[in-house]
């Protein structure tokens, strides 16, 4: 119930941030409904819904309250499912740092680390199998999208550049 | 009608569409065998792929993957108690208890039968329903193309998984998300922060795979994974006594299945789950379902592929997607520069009957196919997480990047990523924000199109018979749960007055 709080919190701000915003869309044709007319009213609705659902989510917390949290063990049980949550971080890191470095190092270079490191963050035990996994999986990819699909892969920028010039 | 369906089998059989078909019904049943993998992400994960190929292999490939991923979602759901995709939840009931009789090859040879007739007969209501449909929609003009799409969007009542504040704050997110970039009406950037890349906006298929694909393995790398432990399957197609016993409930359920794939919205699960309990309701032997009774394998699994079809009905003859997997064929379809609905069949009668064709052929290869594929299945059912987590997280970057050759798009996948899996943690239905996003841009253009036609008197969506049945039947759609709810709320408190009474 917290995270529905804090969540229908956070869609309060974006919906007042982006309805201030839309009413400030250029109106260059001068019509009655204009750029911004379609997302500030959707705005609108959105801001309506989520003080809805702020206010019944305090609601059912006073009720819990009251009552005590019947949900508390039921939730502990499904965390139970989720034994690694620094993953979680960790995964999103990898995914980060991976986007940012693959206009840089190249699809073949920023492929063969990236999946290296998430098939260990994935629980394989061997880094042998796991640089093979990145290996192989960067090889496949490269045949099937850019040889045989011709879809333009990132080449990466200096050494990169060359090294992905003798594949695609 | 029968030119077009000749045209579309003369389609079929050129050499490199029925081998597209042939790929796509192997990664049907890849993707939907394997828990984690859903038909959904796979025709998510293909359709950048499909952008390179010609419009009738594209598709050809997408929906066949579509129609029998249905099917094999079965397989682990009957032997692993772990249904493969969400439309197999209700085959796990009688599936898995009959598995664990010994009657696994047995299970799966009804699931293959069953799914093979519900998704025949799905597809013939899909040739003979779809043209009636698509005439009757050549009469529409802005204010109805709105009505519709109203239409499409108030399917979030069904889709919000019984919450529908939050399936209206998901669809209007959705919705404002199509409006990010350069209003095609006037040429006014919208939300784009001086930034180049959003000035054309963001594309939907990074919000899909983000959403659907990228959260669920954020969720699935904090989790530990079993490896499966080794199991020899065969299946056995049923004889003709199990035949003529479940004879009546495919007939029964595959009706049942197109009829409720044809409402926009309502999906294949639900099918499934309502077929199964009207056989239960219906059936001589209904204390015995859960037990693992052939029945209760047949019924779900004619119904969720027979609604699979039905649901393309609403797609290709309106252009309203009747689920989630063929929300994405709609993107699809765009993204190839083709608008599903009315038009289509004039336009481009020759792909609509090679898809109609493919699909058909598709669920008739199940036969064919499901039961050596089955026994090679169990094989790599035995792949460990470790390297199938990966493999995905590869195929959604490869996939997004490919659509438009931009790591920004990969950026805002990996963003939708962490919004889908926080709002899942909230029990936030994804569903509506794709439909808001594949819908948005239709519903704003429309709407703004029809107030330019009236000089913006809003009457126009009210005095034209077809746009005023699409807006009564969207406000109905969105009162009737509403209304339900509130009678099983009175009902509920009546009888606890009574109760207190009595006592």
């Amino acid at each position: 119930m917290q995270l529905e709080r804090n969540l229908s919190i956070i869609i309060i701000v974006f919906s007042s941030f982006f309805l201030v915003l839309s009413l400030q869309v250029e109106n260059r044709t001068g019509n009655f409904i204009s750029a911004g007319t379609w997302p500030a009213a959707l705005m609108i609705l959105m801001l309506i819904l989520s003080v809805i659902l702020l206010m019944r989510a305090l609601k059912v917390k006073n009720v819990q309250n009251i009552k005590g949290d019947d949900n508390d063990s039921a939730d502990a049980d499904n965390e139970d499912k989720l034994v690694h949550p620094k993953k979680f971080f960790l995964l999103f890191a990898v995914l980060a740092i991976y986007i940012f470095i693959l206009g840089y190092v190249g699809f073949i270079a920023a492929t063969i680390l990236g999946i290296f490191v998430m098939a260990l963050l994935f629980g394989m035990k061997s880094y042998i199998r796991a640089l093979l996994t990145g290996t192989l999986a960067t090889a496949g990819s490269i045949v099937l999208f850019p040889i045989l699909l011709n879809l333009p892969f990132p080449r990466g920028t200096g050494i990169f550049y060359s090294l992905s010039l003798l594949f695609y | 009608m029968i030119e077009g369906l000749l045209g579309g089998f003369g389609n079929l059989f050129q050499p490199f569409n029925f081998f597209i078909l042939m790929v796509g019904v192997l990664l049907g049943f890849i993707g939907g065998g394997i828990p984690g993998i859903s038909g959904t992400m796979l025709v998510i994960i293909l359709l950048p792929v499909s952008y390179a190929m010609d419009p009738a292999a594209a598709f050809l490939l997408l929906t066949s993957i579509y129609a029998t991923s249905v099917f094999s979602g079965s397989i682990s759901a009957i032997l692993f108690r772990t249904p493969g995709t969400p439309e197999a939840v209700a085959t796990v009931f009688d599936g898995y208890p009959m598995a664990k009789k010994g009657e696994g090859g047995k299970a799966l040879g009804i699931s293959i039968f069953s799914s093979a007739t519900g998704g025949v007969f799905g597809t013939l209501v899909l040739i003979f329903l779809t043209p009636l449909l698509a005439s009757f929609a050549l009469r529409f003009s802005s204010p109805e193309y709105f009505a519709l799409a109203l239409m499409g969007l108030t399917v979030v009542a069904s889709l919000s998984a019984g919450n529908l504040v939050k399936g209206f704050i998901g669809v209007s997110f959705g919705l404002f998300i199509a409006t990010i970039g350069i209003d095609t009406m006037t040429g006014v950037p919208r939300f784009t922060f001086g930034s180049g890349q959003l000035m054309s906006g963001i594309d939907f298929i990074p919000v899909l795979i983000g959403l659907f694909a990228i959260s669920e393995v954020l969720r699935r790398v904090q989790q530990v994974h079993k490896v499966n432990a080794k199991q020899k399957v065969s299946s056995e197609l049923p004889n003709w006594n199990v035949m003529k016993r479940i004879s009546g409930v495919i007939g029964r359920s595959s009706l049942l299945g197109v009829f409720i794939g044809i409402l926009p919205g309502i999906g294949a699960t639900t099918a499934a789950m309502l077929s199964y309990s009207e056989a239960a309701r219906w059936s001589k032997r209904s204390k015995e379902f859960g037990t693992g009774i052939p029945e209760g394998v047949a019924a779900p699994e004619s119904a969720n592929n027979a609604a699979a079809m039905g649901a393309m009905v609403p797609l290709l003859s309106l252009g309203i997607p009747g689920s989630a997997t063929t929300a994405i064929l709609l993107g699809a379809f765009i993204l190839h520069g083709i608008q599903p609905g009315p038009l289509m069949f004039s336009t481009q009668g020759s792909l609509i009957y090679t898809i109609l064709i493919g699909l058909l052929v598709a669920n008739l290869l199940i036969l064919l196919i499901a039961k050596p594929f089955i026994s090679v299945f169990s094989k790599i059912l035995q792949v460990p997480y470790t390297i199938i987590g990966p493999l995905i997280v590869l195929f959604c970057i490869v996939g997004t990047f490919a659509v438009r050759n931009s790591i920004f798009d990969v950026a805002m996948m990996l963003v939708f990523g962490i919004i889908g899996y926080y709002l899942e943690n909230a029990k936030f239905p994804l569903a509506p924000i794709v439909l808001g996003v594949v819908l948005g841009p239709i519903a704003e253009d429309q709407f703004r199109r029809a107030m330019q036609m009236s000089n913006n008197d809003i009457s126009i969506f009210f005095t034209r018979p077809i746009a005023l049945t699409f807006i009564i039947l969207s406000i109905i759609s969105i009162l009737y749960p509403l209304i339900n709810k509130w009678i099983k709320k009175r009902k509920n408190d009546a009888s606890g007055t009574d109760q207190t009474v009595a006592s």
